[in-house]
């Protein structure tokens, strides 16, 4: 019944976190302020990516988040893979505590968002310690959480006013957990 | 009802499946890069290369518009530049005239004794196309490769000074690491005073001086250059000049303009060629009638 009309809107949003995925890329390597002193960006893509899987989990799909990943670990001239499989574990936490979201206040999904990137930046220094490369500095990591987490709220801001990707209400929640592609 | 939650079960089992897979994959990867470095990297440029085309049409637009918007707020301090630069200007004057001076002196000198400089000094100017984007790493793309001449390590300067070194050669895009990356250090030479050290990155604008054999002789506002040790980059290419940080730590205060970079000159030198060994020039060689 409802199954008919939401598949073209499915599409859409399919076609739409594509975009956002390439835009997310876009943004930070755009050359403005080269110079190591300049504010660096914050992580638009865990920022715009962690906000879609909590609203809608099921047009986010986890060979899109993989792809996106690496490609932004090349662009980004970060250790190829490493940040595309902290954000990947990263993303798949977000689903798992799922119900979490359901109907929470704002501020309480900021702080549960920015103690998740909290932790994936810790898993990712602690994979570079193990693997014996050198990890990244603590000032220069908490400068980066401090700045994402911060620029998180625009990020929800945008997609909730001006792409309408809003949080389900209680009654019409997809009954499937999620979709393969 | 039954067959609908039978298929929904199915599909959670295969998406369990898929994301099993995905990350041992992604895992792999990771190790991968970490053992082959070499291999991961050329995945990396190929990567680059094949996406980069799809970027470049929204990137273009994109950048002009903030460079033009970062132009139009310098107007707002157009006076206090046009004092600043009356000032320079004075003081470049008299440089020119020491510079007229010593050039004559120079090409005088060279006559005399009749010296050979390198003749295979060429290079390639490139537009830069994206910054690295991320806090971690200082490098940025420009729109050159491996189809115009560049080759890896080769040194990238932009008009005055040392950028950085090519690392990551595409078809037609490569990758420079900047000075200040943590993964950068040079080999250089502190002159006047002959001083050996290293310019080792460390993600600021002011890379620390490291393993300098003395501190005999070297002053703040001494230039270092580079030494040409290890053979990546060619001697006596402009870094810097010598700051020292309240700490007292030596560090370079980097004469290329990052501020500012937009186009970038990628040195092409022939390597010269190695003499290893006694060689076989001397002597007959079995079978030397060919």
């Amino acid at each position: 019944m409802s199954g008919a009309e939401a598949k073209p809107r499915r599409w859409v949003e399919l076609l739409l976190f594509m975009l956002l995925g390439f835009i997310s890329i876009g943004i930070p390597i755009i050359p403005m302020g080269l110079a190591a002193n300049s504010i660096g960006f914050p992580d638009v893509m865990f920022a715009v990516f962690t906000a879609w899987v909590i609203r809608r989990p099921t047009s986010a799909p986890i060979v899109g988040i993989v792809f996106f990943g690496v490609l932004a670990d090349a662009f980004m001239m970060r250790p190829l893979g490493l940040w595309a499989l902290v954000l990947f574990v990263g993303m798949e936490v977000l689903r798992l505590s799922e119900r979490a979201f359901r109907d929470i206040p704002f501020v309480l999904e900021w702080v549960y968002v920015s103690v998740l990137f909290a932790l994936m930046l810790l898993l990712q220094n602690t994979l570079l310690f193990v693997s014996f490369d050198s990890v990244y500095t603590l000032s220069d990591v908490i400068w980066h959480w401090a700045r994402t987490v911060a620029s998180y709220p625009l990020v929800v801001l945008i997609l909730h006013w001006v792409l309408r990707i809003r949080a389900y209400k209680k009654d019409n929640l997809p009954n499937r957990l999620g979709y393969v592609l | 009802m039954a067959q609908d939650t039978s298929t929904a079960n199915a599909w959670k089992v295969l998406r369990r499946f898929l994301v099993g897979i995905l990350f041992v994959l992604l895992l792999g990867v990771f190790l991968l890069s970490r053992i082959d470095n070499p291999r991961a990297e050329r995945f990396r440029m190929a990567l680059v290369d094949r996406f980069f085309p799809s970027f470049e049409w929204a990137l273009v637009p994109v950048t002009s518009m903030t460079r033009m918007v970062s132009d139009f707020q310098s107007y707002t301090r157009v006076y206090e530049q046009n004092q600043e630069l009356r000032g320079e200007l004075q003081r470049m004057k008299g440089w020119r005239e020491a510079a007229l001076q010593l050039e004559q002196k120079n090409a005088q000198l060279l006559a005399l004794n009749n010296v050979k400089l390198n003749p295979r000094l060429a290079f390639i100017t490139g537009e830069v196309m994206t910054d690295s984007g991320s806090p971690f790493s200082q490098s940025a793309l420009v729109n050159i490769g491996r189809q115009d001449g560049v080759r890896d390590g080769s040194a990238a300067v932009d008009g005055l000074g040392l950028v950085g070194r090519i690392a990551g050669v595409g078809e037609v895009t490569s990758r420079i690491l900047f000075l200040s990356d943590v993964s950068s250090s040079v080999p250089v030479v502190i002159v006047p005073s002959g001083r050996r050290a290293i310019v080792r990155g460390d993600n600021s604008i002011v890379p620390p001086l490291d393993f300098l054999d003395s501190e005999a002789g070297v002053q703040a506002g001494s230039r270092v250059i580079t030494s040409g040790d290890g053979g990546v980059f060619p001697a006596d290419i402009l870094i810097g000049q010598v700051a020292i940080d309240p700490r007292g730590h030596f560090r370079v205060r980097l004469a290329a303009d990052y501020e500012n970079l937009e186009f970038i000159r990628v040195l092409k030198v022939t390597p010269r060629e190695d003499i290893g060994g006694p060689g076989e020039i001397i002597g007959i060689t079995e079978g030397g009638e060919e």
